[in-house]
């Protein structure tokens, strides 16, 4: 892959009331219109619980913590909320650096994400 | 934009080849090009053909300084805190939230802008490395 390629790869599965999105590559300013489409397309269709699963995802900028807040503000809105699972090492800088942990709820993996749903 | 990817991976590989340049001083030194490059790119070149932008990147036995040349709109950056990030649910995220990441990670910033283009510097030290 050059450099030119990146992408940003996303998957989502509905797992019991939640959906799993899982972001894996770059999460950055090349990439975040992406990440925003995707994810604005599941919670207008009506998917409010959902889990982000940023376990593959190595960079993320300004740019990314823009899409998270903007999600965040969404669901919340209409009753629902966002959970950011297993984020890595480098992932983990940026939350920390940018205050989002403060606002939003991290998990170390996915599996307690979706679990804290239905609690 | 696919600049800054080669930037970083640039970065990337001089990280590797230094000795003593721990993963999250190279992540952060990715982090500010990244935000410096986003800046120069959506502000700096706003309304004009979009230009060149110079990477220097400048190993040193107790530091790392990057310095990023363009030709576009002069901007002095300046730190313009944290932003509320509560109000920013309802408000939206602030500009310049990018210019705060660099501040955060960055030990020195410099900016220069003369007939030579605009010159953004920023340097991050590194730890003293015992000698053996």
């Amino acid at each position: 892959m050059t450099p030119e390629e990146e992408i940003l790869d996303i998957h989502s599965e509905q797992h019991r009331q939640a959906l799993i999105i899982s972001l894996a590559g770059s999460f950055d300013a090349l990439t975040a219109d992406e990440a925003r489409s995707a994810i604005g397309m599941q919670i207008g269709e009506g998917r409010q619980q959902i889990v982000l699963d940023l376990s593959q995802v190595e960079f993320m900028s300004s740019s990314g913590v823009r899409v998270l807040l903007e999600t965040l503000k969404r669901v919340r809105g209409s009753g629902g909320d966002l959970h950011v699972a297993a984020a890595g090492s480098s992932v983990k800088r940026t939350l920390e650096i940018s205050g989002l942990v403060r606002v939003l709820k991290t998990y170390p993996s996915v599996s307690e994400a979706v679990r804290d749903f239905a609690a | 934009m696919a600049t800054i990817i080669a930037f970083r991976a640039l970065i990337d590989r001089a990280c590797r080849e230094q000795p003593g340049i721990d993963p999250d001083t190279c992540y952060d030194l990715k982090l500010a090009v990244e935000e410096a490059c986003t800046n120069v790119v959506t502000h700096g070149y706003a309304g004009m053909n979009p230009g060149s932008i110079v990477l220097c990147l400048e190993l040193e036995p107790h530091q790392i300084r990057v310095t990023l040349t363009d030709f576009g709109h002069a901007f002095e950056p300046y730190d313009p805190g944290l932003p509320d990030l509560e109000a920013s649910l309802d408000e939206g995220l602030s500009h310049g939230f990018g210019l705060h990441l660099i501040y955060q990670t960055m030990d020195e910033i410099h900016y220069e802008t003369g007939e030579a283009g605009n010159h953004l510097t920023f340097v991050r030290r590194l730890p003293a490395r015992q000698e053996p």
